[in-house]
């Protein structure tokens, strides 16, 4: 069922991409996603697509793997495009049927549109393929530190994303334990309208949630036990080294935004 | 003599209207000393372990570990440093995503410098054989190897007294085998204090001493010898008597002249080989 959505699988591969360190591919797509948004000059457009598009190749991500994943993606994008393309009533009419006009500004608006969540999507699912979710939440634990200030748990935050992400596999295969143990009674979950299917997953859910009380439990003993006190006189295990390919890389991305500025200011 | 763990005059109850769990407890473990302590299931045994550094702190009696009244909250974080734990049940344990990162945790939480960090985790993982799988997550290893990982954990800290609160009761006989022989190894290494908690008799049998805990009272207290011998005992603390001596006293009901030490298959089938050597003409 999730083969086909790619948004947050890791790839593990030797890359440039992947040895840059988490932080700064957070900052850059975000700074990507908001000056994308910002900009309708075929100029930036272009630097937009040749940027996506040099940072994807030299992921070393196979193009074909990443087209597979975006199928579910695409039509969204398709209905997107369908929608602007009709709901844009600007410039020269292409095509005129009795209850449909396009207009030429349809076209414009629908590709810009499509074009720039497609670039936005590979950006996007470019960052989850080539960072681990570990390193991902302690890059965001690490950017978000300044918030602690104002009192946002950021340690706390940070540590049960990650607690969360180590027990998503071992839940998964204590619903599919589950799942054969109320087989094994008779349950059935392939059969019957959709309201006796749902039905049959209560006996899986309850059982579930019971199980993930009592290993709640067992883990907060198992923390307590090793001395867990909170984030206060903490040291860190995973350092993230800030390489000079870091600040090569986002000052690129820098100068694609201060460019965006720039020319929307020209228009 | 020092002691690692000294439990004087303990009781405790969960709560106030609710029976006692234990029941005037006292016992000491000497440094390098491997306790087991044998108890049916409800006999009190775990929460016994969780006074031994300070999950549970006293409120009759009192709980010595390392030298520190575990009633000081201050003292928590030595103690903990210093009495390492590994629990029941092997997933519900490591923290982290990683292997390296689970073996971290306790050393992150004890403001370890990074750079003894790395060493010492490293050092950890190769002490317990689980060099190459630093990255693997903890889904995809056995049970065995999760113990080993929690073990690496708690001596990643360099502690003096591990305690192993029924560590192995939900291993297969392959993965709780791999945990006692590595237990077994780290104590003649390290001269680490043990306190294996267990209802399995088998795990008990090469301890150098043992408690059987029956309802929240100290029942027995002796070598595995006089213990694991003791057939109306052990039966009264609803334990059974291990393998090995049940076949041995079958035997000797035969008048074959057993050693009184066996404990062991091990050691029967050496006393059985020895005997076959001794009286080769024997007929029973």
């Amino acid at each position: 069922m999730f083969d086909n959505v790619i948004i947050g699988q890791y790839v593990p591969k030797e890359s440039v991409i992947h040895k840059m360190d988490p932080r700064s591919k957070l900052i850059i797509v975000l700074l990507f996603i908001i000056f994308l948004f910002l900009t309708r000059h075929p100029f930036i457009l272009g630097m937009a697509v040749i940027l996506t598009f040099t940072a994807f190749s030299r992921s070393k991500i196979p193009f074909g793997y990443f087209i597979k994943g975006m199928r579910f993606i695409a039509i969204i994008i398709f209905f997107t495009f369908l929608l602007h393309l009709f709901m844009t009533r600007e410039g020269t009419v292409l095509v005129e049927w009795p209850l449909l006009t396009v207009y030429s500004g349809g076209v414009m608006e629908g590709s810009l549109i499509a074009l720039r969540l497609f670039l936005l999507i590979l950006m996007a699912s470019l960052l989850t393929l080539t960072t681990t979710p570990i390193d991902l939440t302690d890059g965001m634990e690490r950017l978000m530190k300044p918030l602690k200030k104002v009192n946002v748990p950021t340690h706390e935050l940070a540590l049960m994303m990650s607690i969360a992400l180590r027990f998503i596999p071992t839940l998964l295969g204590e619903t599919a334990k589950i799942v054969k143990a109320q087989m094994a009674r008779g349950a059935n979950f392939s059969e019957g309208s959709l309201w006796k299917r749902l039905k049959a997953l209560i006996p899986v859910l309850i059982p579930l949630f019971v199980q993930s009380f009592k290993r709640a439990e067992d883990l907060a003993i198992a923390m307590e036990a090793r001395g867990y006190n909170g984030g206060e006189g903490r040291t860190k295990f995973r350092q993230l080294k800030w390489k000079p390919l870091d600040t090569g890389a986002l000052s690129l991305f820098i100068a694609f935004a201060v460019l965006t500025v720039i020319f929307r200011f020209l228009e | 003599m020092t002691y690692d763990i000294q439990v004087k005059g303990l009781s405790f109850r969960y709560h106030e209207q609710a029976p006692y769990v234990l029941k005037d407890i006292s016992l000491e473990v000497k440094r390098g000393e491997w306790l087991a302590v044998l108890g049916h299931n409800g006999s009190g045994k775990s929460t016994l372990a969780k006074f031994f550094n300070a999950l549970h702190v006293p409120e009759e009696g009192e709980v010595m570990a390392c030298g520190h009244l575990t009633n000081d909250p201050s003292q928590h974080p030595f103690i903990r440093r210093q009495v390492g734990m590994v629990f029941q049940n092997p997933d519900n344990q490591l923290v982290a995503p990683t292997v390296e990162d689970d073996v971290a945790f306790g050393l992150e939480n004890a403001g370890v410098p990074y750079d003894e960090m790395q060493k010492r985790v490293y050092e950890s993982i190769s002490r317990l054989g689980l060099s190459g799988l630093e990255k693997q997550e903890p889904h995809r290893l056995s049970g065995g190897q999760k113990q080993r990982v929690a073990l690496a954990g708690a001596l990643a800290l360099r502690p003096r007294v591990i305690v192993l609160d029924e560590a192995t009761s939900m291993l297969d006989p392959m993965g709780r085998q791999e945990v006692i022989a590595t237990v077994q190894k780290l104590r003649e290494e390290e001269n680490l204090t043990i306190v294996t908690i267990t209802h399995d008799v088998r795990e008990a049998v090469s301890a150098d001493r043992i408690i059987v805990l029956k309802e929240g009272r100290i029942e027995q207290d002796g070598t595995p010898q006089d213990i694991l011998t003791n057939e109306s005992a052990l039966h009264q603390a609803q334990l059974k008597t291990p393998f090995a001596v049940q076949v041995a006293q079958e035997l000797r009901k035969y008048h074959v002249r057993l050693p009184d030490n066996v404990l062991t298959e091990e050691e029967l089938v050496e006393a059985l080989c020895r005997l076959k050597q001794t009286t080769s003409h024997i007929n029973i």
